[in-house]
């Protein structure tokens, strides 16, 4: 009771799912991006350019959430 | 002239404490990066320095809670803010001395609690800001980081499992380059930001600008991001050994969870203007990432000296800077005589500090 009269609970709250759902995300979008990169190279490796493409895409698509990520990050701090 | 000679003094302090807290701080937004190879030393620190001078034109809102949350602005003098910041600057040095990630934004708010307190007892402290924007958050962040750190490797190793560790070494370090610059952004934006809030009161203090007028002027801004930028190129290397390779051995997919972490949660917090410490989280998203590795991975010995050094910042600043007013105040209320003397025996003892480190003494060792 104390401490939710000293403390702005949306705001806190608001600050810890937030911190939760980034660290995490970036994470897991980023190791997608190392695991089609990895995998696409192996593959092309072995001569399996469908599949190679396949993570070459996921790749693709895990460093660009991870640099959407990041850019949003910055937006929001500036913005406010 | 007093009260000008002193705004000098406490204005030049003020960016000694940046520059402190930029040199002490050098160690969380690097070390993880150095001690995985994914940058060169030299490299990393410029890399960091560059983005911590960007990271603190971005936001103002932790300024404002330092200036405004946790002393009532009415009571601040500038014999108050000078004992404050001495006050955080003798914390500083000494946990750097002993190599222990203590907290400089913790150190700065105890040293100008102490002060004030020394000046108008306990009346002047805004206890409700101190404990909702200080302490509460200085107990979360850590634990959080830690949670997000240990989730976030987890779940890395789950998805790269089974790949060769070669490319996904390589993969983490090109990474790490992005984190680590996202880290040093939120450094920045968190961490210079005190020091504006502090020179800002001092301004305050000193009628520049009126109380109910709370702002930061540009050239605040400027001065701060140069000065923290400049300590955080120096860089504090005796830091960086304990963060970098004393707590865990890191790999690279830890230090970028680490990171990752840390900057999630330092710029969720700062949107929300709590001036948090940016040692304690990045402290913590390491040993969550170890942690989650295996427990026996995280050398808890080091661990727990970092802890108490946590928990000693606030009360060892607060302190030191009621000290500090107390003996200003013995050369007059308004007299400019205290801050010179205090400021010169600083240096004395900054000087004595360095000459000893520099011949190789006083480390703090923890068995594992």
């Amino acid at each position: 009771m104390i401490v939710a009269k000293i403390i702005d609970g949306h705001a806190a709250w608001q600050a810890v799912w937030t911190a939760a759902v980034a660290g995490v995300g970036v994470t897991i979008v980023f190791s997608l991006a190392v695991l089609g990169a990895t995998r696409s190279s192996d593959l092309r490796r072995d001569n399996r350019p469908g599949q190679a493409v396949i993570f070459a895409g996921l790749g693709f698509l895990g460093f660009a959430a991870t640099i959407a990520a990041v850019v949003f990050a910055i937006t929001l701090i500036t913005t406010k | 002239m007093s009260a000008d000679i002193i705004l000098v003094i406490v204005v030049g302090t003020a960016l000694a404490f940046d520059f402190t807290n930029g040199f002490h701080d050098t160690a969380n937004v690097v070390a993880a990066s150095i001690s995985t190879r994914a940058m060169p030393p030299r490299i990393a620190v410029g890399f960091a320095a560059i983005f911590n001078f960007v990271g603190a034109f971005l936001s103002l809102k932790v300024a404002a809670t330092v200036g405004k949350d946790i002393v009532d602005s009415n009571a601040i003098s500038m014999t108050v803010v000078f004992g404050g910041l001495i006050g955080a600057i003798a914390w500083n040095l000494a946990t750097w001395y002993f190599g222990l990630p203590s907290s400089s934004s913790h150190a700065l708010i105890g040293g100008i609690v102490g002060s004030t307190f020394a000046a108008h007892g306990p009346g002047a402290i805004l206890g409700d800001g101190l404990l909702g924007k200080v302490v509460i958050p200085a107990v979360i962040a850590p634990t959080l980081a830690f949670v997000v750190a240990g989730v976030a490797i987890i779940a890395a190793y789950a998805i790269v499992a089974k790949q060769r560790p070669g490319p996904v070494n390589r993969g983490y370090r090109l990474g790490q380059l992005l984190s680590s610059g996202l880290l040093a952004l939120s450094h920045g934006t968190n961490d210079a930001q005190k020091t504006m809030g502090i020179i800002t009161l001092a301004l305050v203090a000193h009628g520049n600008i009126a109380p109910g007028n709370f702002h930061v002027p540009d050239w605040v801004v400027i001065a701060s991001a140069s000065s923290i930028a400049l300590g955080t190129y120096t860089g504090g290397w005796r830091i960086i050994r304990t963060m970098g390779s004393r707590i865990i051995k890191m790999d690279p997919a830890q230090g970028f969870a680490a990171q990752g972490a840390g900057a999630a949660v330092i710029l969720a917090a700062s949107h929300a203007g709590y001036p948090l410490s940016t040692t304690h989280v990045i402290s913590g998203g390491v040993m969550g990432a170890g942690a989650a590795k295996r427990v026996s991975a995280v050398r808890w010995g080091v661990a727990g000296n970092i802890i108490v050094a946590w928990v000693l910042t606030l009360p060892a600043a607060a302190i030191i800077g009621a000290a500090i007013y107390g003996i200003t105040r013995i050369f007059g209320a308004s007299s400019a005589v205290g801050p010179v003397v205090v400021s010169v025996l600083i240096l004395g003892a900054s000087a004595a500090l360095f000459f000893k480190r520099a011949r190789g003494g006083g480390g703090l060792e923890a068995t594992a």
